[in-house]
This record gives structure tokens, C-alpha cells and sequence, in this order.
């Protein structure tokens, strides 16, 4: 254990978290100012954190107080740390959390969104953080993923809602797999007992192979975010779904580092790459036939989601790239989408299809938002995620082409369900819509855009990011 | 082994007609559907869950104090929201008994034909059997339900495996308590989203208003009389009476 050498710097971040959840619940009558401020210090932390050189863990302050970089904080036989290897990730979430805030200062989803956001994304950072605990933090870290999806519920209820179908699922996926969790931790206590006994190992890898997939939540686990996408507010699906699922994959690749046996003596292989792409396929299958935009939003994502899924089929270096790159490509294409559909959703009150007739017209640069994002997701040519689908699919296409194949026509099909959106968006209508697009509000969406099209046209402009974060994966 | 009021509890339970009272008291949640049997039932079969495993494993009073006060503070939540917000219990229906039925000889049946063989380490066939039975029953009961209140339900009855499982298997660890506030926060929610639930506004329906004219009454049919062959005087005539004296004789006359 590292002595403490001054203050520790996670006492100092963990308060941080906390002062940000109590000012932004207090002052939540002022919420543009709070969610503002909120995603400018959460953007500010997210650099810091990200650029921490841990090689010198200690700050001496001008008051001449040092700050321990690499201090343990110790709660009750929990043992939190920062490390090289989640240094990035906690860098991630803060990010997400900047980039939600940022959209919620725009277009408003609810008064204690800021104070919860921070809440949860505290709750993830130690989760992230965690490296002791009376048993292993792998096997302890499911039941975490519980209680915060619990505390998502407040985030994506949403007042009109009259059915909660989404939130309620996103509770099932962690609650399914923590028992296995715990039982594959009890086998794995065995090992030394008995190490040359290859049954206790393949014991304790189907377990946590079967945990990790409960949590990837692929097809049919899947519905929890497009029922979301539909009934709740897109910031929030937008936070939540990204914080969750990036601490999953961390969680998986920290398992697939500790406990190698996981993915040699299990069917890991088979079951990542046959559910990856049911997942990818029913994605773009459900996406041709939805009729809300949530809902279509929510099933490219489904689509992109099955595509990371079967990226995780063969756990290494290479792999993980891709899982990285795919991931960093659907933050940019999500964060587009909710851009549009927040501005669509506060000017119309509806994201149903048809209460969208003719908005395109009246609100384009939301309107393009919505399908430039959301048909990044779904890999289309000259949008964000054109890269990294692409790339998988090569990758794919290598081993075996029908599989690939089959992912390229189901992203057809999610690909008329957005072609079906844009003549309806943009198509003659009747019915005159009485809405307008603000000048801040298409400044944010051209913002958007922009963006987007840059990673684009330029995705090596992301192997930075990628490279730094393998660390972490890898 | 020192007897506690739980173990004791649990000794009555781990018997033949205990465990087959709480499997049949887990089916009837299902069937029966109603929250107000399906909380207590669920309820009733974690802690008595909870005090089979204090009598056969001694996992220590505190933990077992824990799981009991986890799991009657996530009833208590449950119970609080359905009391006071009732209407969202029925607002979604989950199908009739019969369906719930047929879902649930299913699952006993592809179970007892597939017969996967679980086993959990340290734990009896019978309490596997019981406790996984506990859990396929919450999860049927998430499967068919819409409604955050028998969700919550669900999911209190879905937590017991690990409830279980983390209370015996890894006992130093004091899992047992995390999963407690999990069990407790899942329940919060649930419990949050009842009463936030909105009952969708019926349309009003199309009363016709009561007529605000009455219809006259037709006027009282005159007494049959024989007809007089008299001559009617001028005088009466002037009197009064063309009725009187014009009485009708033939259908036509009647008719009009």
C-alpha cells in the first residue's frame, strides 16, 4: 500500500463531484447558468485529469501544501486509487458529462439534471477508481452498476411520460448478471486451492463470460435504450447510455486482462461474435420499421452497439483499437443526433413521425442534425461513423464474409428507416407548423455539424485519443 | 451452532412443506398478479429465503439482520407507493390469469425438459432449486409486467439468487450489506416511478343533457259515454260544448 505522501488528490476530486451536485441542486432555479458552468468545469477536469502525468505524483501547491496524486482513499475496506490505467476513462466520463451538460444549457430537460449528472457520473468515477475491495473489485463492481442504474431511473423518467418501459429495463441487465459475477468470484477463490484442476476455470470463465454479456445487454437485452430514446428525455438516454456502457467495456477488458482463462476457456469468442451481430442485424431490422424518431435514433444505435459487441469477439490489442475507435465514433454521432432531437422535442413537444411533418423546413439545421448523426450510427458514407464501420467491417470481411455481409444490409435497412424520416421531415405538408429555429439553437446544431463532418473527413484525428485510452483497455 | 430467531425461523422453513409453501407461495405471485398479495408474497419468500440459508449456513445474525431490514425497508417502499398512487397497479393490463398461466407451466416445463443441471457451490439441490425457482418467477413477473410497481416486485424477487449468493459465498467480503442498499435503491425507484406514473386522461364521454322542456302530457282521454240521442239545445251548444256534442262514431272520426 503507497504511504500518503500529502493530501490525497482523490479526496480532493471525489469533493469536487460532490460541491458540483449540491451547488447544482441548490441554484437549480438558475439552470442555464448552473448546467453552463457545470459542463465548463466538468470540461476543465476532464483536460486535467486527462493530462495527468503520473509519473510525478506529487503537486506542491503555492500555500505550500502537497497534493498525493496516487494516494489510496480508503472507505470502509474499499480501496480507491487512481492509476494510469483509469486516469483516461475517468477523463471520458467527465467529457460525457461536460458534453451533456453543455446540450441541457440549450435545451432544457430538467431542473435537477445537472445536480443527478454529477452524482452518477461520481458514482462511475469510483467505480472506475475502485482497486481493492474485501473481494475482487471486478466481482463487486456489477452490484455498483445496479445502484447506478437505480439512480438513472430519476434522470430518465420524464414528467409527460405515461410508461417507463426504458428506465425499467436498464435495471435488469445488472441485476441478471451480478449473481454470476458473484458465484465466478467464488470459483476463482478456488484456483489456488486447486490449480491444476482446469474445471475450476472453466467454471469461473462461463460464469463471468455470461456476466459480461448480461451487461453488454445485446439482443434480445436490448430494448432497454430505444424505449428510452422514445420516452425520456435524448440528453439523458445520451449520458447514461454512454456512461454505462463505457464502463462495461472497461469492465470487460479489465476481466479479459486479470483473468485470461476467461476468454480461452469459454465460449467468450462464440457467444461475442454470434449476439454481436443478432444485435447489429435486429438494430437495423427494428430501425426499418420504427415510427418515432427516438425510437429509430435508439435502434442505430442498437446497430452500432452489436457492431462494438462483435469487435470484443477476440479480446487484444487490435481488437480494442477498434472497440476504442467505434466507441469515440458513436459519442460524436449520439451527441449529433441529441443536439436535433432536443431542439425537435422543445419546439414540437413530440417526436412522433408524423408531429414531424414538414419541421425540416421550418428547423434545417436540427433537422440535419438529427439525420447526420443518426445515420453516422448506422455507418453511412461521409458521416462520422463511416470510419469505424468500415474498418469493422474489413476486419470482418477477413474472417469471413456472409456475417459481414449481413451487417451491411441490415445498415440498409436502418438507413431507409432515416430516408423514411427525411422526406417526412422535409417533404410538402399541410399542416403549417408554426415552430422556428433560433439563432442560438442552429449556431449549436451548425456547431454540430461541423464537428461531425470534420471527424469525418479526418478520422485520424482521433488516434490520440484511441492511443491513450488502449492504455486503459489494453 | 447458536439458534437465532431467524435460524429458527428458517429450521421451520427448511423442511419438505416450507420450501414447497414458499416455491407455491413465488407461483402464486404470478397468478394471482395483484400487488396487494404479490408485495407481501414477495416479501414473505425473501426473508424466509434469508432465514433457510441462517439455519443451514450461520452466515452470522448481522447479515441476516441486514437482508431482513433491506428487504422489509424495499416492501415498505413498494407498499408506500402502491398505497398511495393504486391506479398505477392497474393502468397497464399483463393479461388474464389464464395467459399467466400458460407462461408459467411453460417455464416449469422448459425447465424439467432442457433440466440444465445448475448447481450452486455450497448450497443444498433443494435451496438451488428453490432459489433459482424464486427468481424465474421475478423475472416472469418483470417479462409481463409494464408497470413500475410489479417491476419492482419482480425485481425484489430476482434479487434473492443474489441476495443468496452473495451472503454465503463470499462472506468476509460484507457483500451482503452492498447488496441490501442495491435492493433498497432498485426498490426507490420503482417506487419513484409509480408515483410519478400518469394516468392518461379518458376521453370525456358524450352525455346527452336531460331536456330542459318537458313535453306536454296528452290530455286524459274522455270517459266513454253512450251517445246522447238527444238534440243538443243552442244553449249547450253555445256552453260548450262542440266536444260534447260531436262525439266520433266512426274510425275515420276517432282518427282524427
Amino acid at each position: 500500500m503507497n504511504q500518503t505522501a500529502g493530501l490525497p488528490f482523490l479526496a480532493l476530486l471525489l469533493g469536487f463531484y460532490a460541491l458540483a451536485a449540491v451547488t447544482s441542486y441548490l441554484l437549480r432555479a438558475h439552470r442555464r447558468w448552473v448546467a453552463l458552468s457545470g459542463a465548463a468545469a466538468a470540461l476543465l477536469a476532464a483536460a486535467w485529469v486527462w493530462s495527468l502525468d503520473l509519473s510525478l505524483p506529487l503537486w506542491v501547491l503555492p500555500t505550500g501544501w502537497t497534493v498525493d496524486l496516487e494516494a489510496p482513499l480508503m472507505l470502509v475496506g474499499y480501496t480507491l486509487q487512481l492509476q494510469a490505467h483509469n486516469a483516461p476513462v475517468i477523463a471520458i466520463y467527465l467529457l460525457i458529462t461536460a458534453l451533456s451538460l453543455l446540450i441541457d444549457t440549450q435545451h432544457h430537460a430538467d431542473d435537477a439534471f445537472p445536480a443527478l449528472a454529477w452524482l452518477i457520473a461520481g458514482g462511475y468515477t469510483m467505480l472506475a477508481l475502485l482497486t481493492g475491495a474485501p473481494a475482487s473489485p471486478l466481482i463487486v463492481a456489477p452490484l455498483l452498476l445496479i445502484m447506478l442504474s437505480a439512480l438513472g431511473v430519476y434522470l430518465l423518467h420524464h414528467e409527460h411520460a405515461t410508461t417507463f418501459h426504458g428506465a425499467l429495463r436498464t435495471l435488469l441487465p445488472p441485476v441478471l448478471a451480478a449473481p454470476l459475477f458473484l458465484i465466478g468470484g467464488w470459483w476463482i477463490e478456488q484456483i489456488p486451492l486447486s490449480p491444476q484442476d482446469l474445471s475450476i476455470t472453466q467454471h469461473a470463465g462461463a460464469l463471468l463470460t455470461l456476466g459480461v454479456l448480461l451487461l453488454l445487454a445485446p439482443f434480445p437485452l436490448h430494448a432497454a435504450w430505444p424505449a428510452a430514446g422514445e420516452e425520456s428525455p435524448p440528453v439523458a438516454v445520451l449520458f447514461l447510455s454512454l456512461l454505462y456502457q463505457l464502463s462495461v467495456l472497461y469492465l470487460a477488458a479489465q476481466i479479459a486482462n486479470a483473468y485470461p482463462f476467461v476468454h480461452r476457456q469459454s465460449d467468450w469468442s462464440l457467444w461475442m461474435s454470434s449476439l454481436g451481430l443478432v444485435t447489429a442485424i435486429w438494430g437495423g431490422v427494428a430501425a426499418l420499421g420504427a415510427i418515432h424518431t427516438g425510437r429509430l435514433w435508439g435502434y442505430a444505435a442498437v446497430h452500432d452497439w452489436g457492431l462494438i459487441v462483435l469487435a470484443l469477439a477476440t479480446p487484444g490489442v487490435r481488437s480494442w483499437t477498434l472497440v476504442l475507435f467505434l466507441f469515440a465514433l458513436r459519442t460524436i454521432s449520439m451527441t449529433t443526433t441529441v443536439v436535433g432531437l432536443s431542439a425537435l422535442v422543445r419546439q414540437t413537444g413530440t417526436l412522433d413521425m408524423t408531429g414531424l411533418r414538414g419541421i425540416g423546413l421550418r428547423m434545417p439545421w436540427s433537422s440535419t442534425t438529427v439525420l447526420l448523426g443518426g445515420l453516422g450510427l448506422v455507418g453511412f458514407p461521409l458521416t462520422a461513423g463511416f470510419a469505424g464501420h468500415w474498418a469493422a467491417l474489413q476486419a470482418l470481411a477477413i474472417v469471413d464474409w456472409r456475417p459481414a455481409m449481413a451487417i451491411v444490409v441490415a445498415s440498409v435497412g436502418a438507413m431507409l428507416g432515416f430516408v423514411r424520416l427525411t422526406r417526412l421531415m422535409f417533404g410538402a405538408h399541410d399542416n403549417r407548423i408554426l415552430v422556428h429555429e433560433s439563432a442560438l439553437s442552429a449556431s449549436v446544431a451548425a456547431g454540430a455539424l461541423v464537428i461531425t463532418l470534420l471527424i469525418a473527413t479526418t478520422p485520424q484525428m482521433l488516434s490520440d485519443l484511441v492511443t491513450r485510452a488502449l492504455a486503459a483497455f489494453s | 451452532m447458536t439458534m437465532t430467531p431467524f435460524s429458527i425461523v428458517g429450521l421451520l422453513l427448511a423442511t419438505g412443506p416450507g420450501i414447497l409453501l414458499l416455491a407455491t407461495l413465488a407461483a402464486s405471485i404470478v397468478l394471482v398478479w395483484d400487488w396487494r398479495w404479490a408485495l407481501p408474497g414477495a416479501v414473505v419468500v425473501a426473508l424466509g429465503l434469508s432465514s433457510i440459508q441462517a439455519a443451514l449456513h450461520a452466515p452470522g445474525v448481522l447479515v441476516t439482520f441486514s437482508q431482513w431490514l433491506a428487504v422489509s425497508v424495499a416492501g415498505v417502499l413498494l407498499g408506500l407507493a402502491g398505497r398511495l398512487h393504486p391506479a398505477a397497479a392497474h393502468l397497464h393490463p399483463n393479461g388474464n390469469w389464464l395467459t399467466r398461466l400458460i407462461a408459467l407451466l411453460f417455464v416449469i416445463g422448459a425447465w424439467w425438459v432442457l433440466d440444465p443441471g445448475v448447481s450452486l457451490p455450497l448450497f443444498t439441490q433443494v435451496e438451488t432449486d428453490l432459489i433459482l425457482w424464486a427468481g424465474l418467477c421475478g423475472l416472469l413477473l418483470v417479462s409481463l409486467s409494464a408497470t413500475p410497481l410489479h417491476t419492482g416486485i419482480g425485481l425484489l424477487l430476482l434479487t434473492t439468487p443474489l441476495q443468496a449468493t452473495s451472503a454465503i459465498l463470499l462472506p468476509g467480503a460484507g457483500l451482503a450489506v452492498v447488496t441490501g442498499i442495491a435492493q433498497i435503491l432498485v426498490a426507490l425507484g420503482c417506487a419513484y416511478l409509480t408515483l410519478a406514473q400518469q394516468i392518461p386522461q379518458r376521453a370525456p364521454r358524450l352525455v346527452a343533457p336531460l331536456p330542459a322542456v318537458t313535453m306536454e302530457t296528452p290530455p286524459l282521454r274522455p270517459a266513454r259515454r253512450f251517445p246522447s240521442l238527444r238534440r243538443p239545445t243552442p244553449a249547450a251548444l253555445r256552453a260548450g260544448g262542440a266536444e260534447s256534442t260531436h262525439e266520433a262514431h266512426t274510425p275515420v272520426e276517432r282518427g282524427a
